[in-house]
């Protein structure tokens, strides 16, 4: 499996290195070529003495180094964990990883007190928000803590994207009468209890609505409106694709719009109240922010997430609330009582 | 006239509206026809003795039910004769029983235009006595409705009502639908197939049999209906636009239980579905008790109409995180609903305008959740039964909506995800519809607040604290306790 010459992972893989990127090479091949070009030494201080001194020793070091190498950037990319490698690639390989992490968490005020520590504590070269990570939505009991880290990442990083990879996307069509235009085409974003809404736009709308929206243009001469019009469009076809230097493009165009639209900085956007056209891009508003110095001990939980990614980025965190925070009224955890259900 | 209220006086339609047609056909075909500032929104006829009735809209939207009798049965031609007609008020405030306007008009009109009318009245007559002999035998009587009330769930009012508000754009499209025996429907077909379609909760087949035609015609028809429907009856399902209004909801529900300032009850229900077997692997649909389904958040007053609405979620999120991606959520927050006068409670105690709702929404200035837990003190369980009697009108509205339009209730067979929620919509300004023309329909449906049987009560924990000391206040104010 390794081997494949077409694996999308390893061409990706090559390129984020900067290896040679061809068709005609294989892994051996690859391996072999590429190994020379890292300084052994580097691989050898940064492994994890304990598990691999052996392995070095062996005639074969270096496939092995390279078969470790390899490893190590799947652990990467998977987040399997098992390997603290912190070498110069590796942080190269960040910087693709996760550029824009875009978690959402409001924290209670026992929560942000909290806060340094985790952040010190995590504070590893790992750029992922700890929840987006298999092995850490395995870790129920350190949901919280990875929350408010990803509370901080997401303050700290809020001008960049959502990272959608990962997220099961379903197209809905939602009425919601709060609002003359009743009638949305979203796009939902799902990772077990983190829901994300976006806008889906020229998809799917019937010609009535276009007619109606594109009276509603004419009828404001909006220059700002039409803008925002394309910055949703290019913001949902950069979602739609896998990443690149084009869905970079479109971003940075993307921002470009929103500025025009914003004269405020962006902390300011996010907390914007004022009212935008929902089929454009809903105005996320951290309801609960200024609401929290109010809230009472016994009763602190994180609710409203709702945060304006990115400004125009028509993309929005509904909900990441730990899964103890919903259970059934029996006081019975909700995993359980589906299995009693069962 | 245009505040709603019922106009008065003498007007006089010109020739120039109507022409050599008759009353009843011109009012079919152009069911919007200006009238000294109001605007005739489509008529049928009302029987041999020649009387019409015609719903009339003013500019605020607000039908009025019209009853035109012709004062001279048989007029020359050429001559001037006049309509008496009462206007009864239909308006979107909801029924008041005892309190209706019959307010006298009189309305001149071509006589010419007139003479015709009566084949049209006929025609309207001789609809439903065709209509009802073919299906003679297929549809029992419910306890207490007549057989036109069996079949489409509502009466014969409400039904001319609904043709005339959307049969402008019904009959535009150029699409021609016919029987199997190669009549074409009529706009009256067309109306009680949609509506048979909504509330037997048949099949497509089963309802193309009960009409002969075949199952096709039954989805078009059905789905042109959902969409006309949509654009001219949306002004039954809004949130109260004038203050008047809202101080009526409010002092009803007081008359409830004694919540003071409550201007509405939320609640949650789920549509279900059965999905293909590619679908049925995307769990995002499945909700907490295993079942495919959709979710309805319903805001409702205490005439059980709906005031909001939000459906299209699917039923793996939960009532919290509904809300929270809803529209009303984020008005309320910014203070543009619910952001009318605080009442004082007592001295320096006052309480906002709010809506209640159960334990599964968080607790909010503007949203009031019960108490949780057991072994409350006499205050707070005492307060749980007002607040739980105040919001039963949320569960009954939900419970009546499933009842009456059956297509939603039971477990849809592969509904195309995109279209249900319209279809929902649909329901519920119809459900909203009935209640505005005062239905007699409504007495004869028992009242059950049972709309999502086997789903368990969520509990969602979050709680602002200045909802929680509203409450407590509240809580206190209605045991007596509040100090004056």
């Amino acid at each position: 499996m390794l081997c494949s010459k077409s694996s999308k992972w390893l061409h990706r893989l090559r390129s984020s290195r900067g290896f040679p990127d061809s068709d005609h090479i294989n892994l051996e091949h690859f391996l072999s070529n590429s190994l020379h070009k890292i300084d052994p030494q580097t691989s050898t201080d940064s492994a994890p003495p304990d598990k691999r001194p052996r392995l070095e020793k062996r005639d074969d070091g270096e496939a092995i180094q390279g078969r470790d190498m390899i490893n190590n950037a799947l652990s990467e990319l998977f987040q399997m964990g098992e390997f603290q490698d912190k070498s110069r690639i590796k942080r190269k390989k960040s910087c693709r990883k996760q550029q824009c992490p875009r978690i959402c968490v409001l924290s209670t005020n026992s929560d942000a007190q909290d806060v340094p520590v985790q952040k010190d504590k995590d504070s590893s070269p790992s750029p992922l928000p700890l929840p987006l990570t298999p092995n850490n939505r395995r870790k129920g009991k350190e949901l919280n803590q990875e929350l408010k880290v990803k509370e901080r990442v997401e303050e700290e990083e809020e001008k960049c994207h959502w990272d959608l990879s990962g997220y099961s996307q379903t197209e809905v069509t939602v009425i919601d009468t709060s609002v003359p235009s009743w009638k949305f085409e979203k796009m939902l974003y799902r990772r077990k209890n983190v829901w994300k809404v976006g806008d889906k736009k020229g998809k799917g709308l019937m010609s009535s609505d276009r007619k109606k929206r594109k009276e509603i243009l004419n009828e404001n001469g909006d220059v700002r409106k039409k803008k925002l019009k394309l910055c949703s469009s290019s913001s949902k076809s950069g979602d739609a694709e896998e990443g690149g230097l084009k869905k970079k493009k479109k971003k940075k165009r993307l921002k470009a719009c929103n500025s025009s639209k914003y004269v405020e900085n962006e902390e300011a956007i996010a907390r914007s109240k004022s009212t935008q056209g929902h089929e454009h891009c809903k105005t996320m508003v951290a309801a609960y922010e200024k609401k929290q110095d109010n809230c009472s001990q016994v009763q602190e939980k994180s609710f409203s997430l709702k945060k304006q990614i990115d400004g125009g980025s028509s993309v929005i965190l509904i909900k990441s609330i730990p899964p103890t925070n919903k259970k059934d009224s029996s006081g019975i955890p909700k995993s359980n009582v589906k299995s009693m259900q069962k | 006239m245009e505040d709603g209220g019922s106009p008065e006086g003498r007007y006089t339609v010109g020739s120039r509206w109507f022409g050599r047609r008759s009353l009843a056909s011109l009012l079919i075909e152009e069911s919007l026809v200006k009238c000294d500032g109001l605007e005739i929104g489509g008529g049928v006829g009302g029987g041999r003795e020649k009387s019409f009735q015609v719903f009339i809209t003013n500019k605020s939207l607000i039908p009025l039910l019209v009853t035109l009798s012709l004062s001279n049965t048989n007029p020359p031609p050429g001559h001037i004769v006049t309509f008496v007609g009462f206007f009864q008020s239909c308006s979107l405030m909801g029924p008041i029983r005892g309190n209706k306007k019959k307010r006298k008009i009189e309305l001149k009109i071509d006589n010419e235009s007139v003479l015709a009318s009566g084949s049209s009245e006929e025609g309207s007559i001789d609809w439903w006595d065709e209509f009802s002999k073919r299906i003679a035998g297929s549809v029992s009587p419910s306890k207490g409705l007549d057989q036109f009330e069996s079949v489409f769930k509502v009466s014969r009012k409400t039904f001319n009502y609904i043709c005339s508000l959307i049969s402008e754009p019904m009959m535009a499209k150029t699409t021609n639908f016919v029987f199997l025996n190669g009549k074409s429907m009529s706009l009256n077909d067309q109306v009680a197939l949609a509506l048979r379609r909504l509330s037997s909760g048949d099949s497509l087949i089963g309802v193309a049999n009960f009409f002969g035609t075949n199952h096709s015609t039954v989805s078009q028809v059905t789905w042109r209906f959902v969409e006309t429907l949509e654009e001219r009856g949306l002004h039954h399902l809004q949130w109260p636009s004038t203050e008047q209004e809202m101080a009526q909801i409010k002092s009803k529900f007081e008359n409830i239980r004694g919540l003071p300032n409550c201007c509405g009850a939320i609640d949650t229900t789920h549509i279900m579905m059965l999905l293909s077997t590619s679908e049925r692997t995307i769990d995002v649909w499945l909700d907490r008790k295993d079942n495919h389904s959709m979710i309805l958040q319903a805001i409702v007053d205490p005439d059980m109409r709906f005031r909001d609405i939000v459906t299209g979620w699917p039923g793996k999120m939960d009532d919290a995180s509904v809300l929270q991606g809803s529209s009303f959520f984020d008005l309320a927050e910014k203070g543009e609903r619910l952001n009318g006068k605080k009442l004082k409670l007592s001295e320096g105690t006052e309480v906002q305008e709010y809506v209640v709702g159960d334990s599964g929404f968080p607790l909010l200035p503007w949203l009031i959740t019960p108490y949780q837990g057991r072994d409350l003190p006499e205050t707070k369980s005492e307060f749980n039964k007002r607040h739980f009697a105040t919001r039963l009108v949320a569960q009954r509205a939900l419970a009546r909506l499933k009842d009456v339009w059956r297509m939603i209730q039971g477990v849809m067979w592969r509904p195309d995800k995109h279209r249900l929620p319209r279809v929902i919509l649909a329901c519920c300004i119809l459900h909203n519809i009935v209640i505005d023309m005062e239905d007699d329909v409504l007495d004869e449906l028992t009242l059950t607040h049972q709309h999502d049987s086997g789903y368990r009560p969520e509990v969602c924990e979050t709680a602002d604290k200045n909802a929680s000391i509203s409450r407590d206040k509240l809580a206190l104010y209605l045991s007596g306790r509040l100090p004056a």
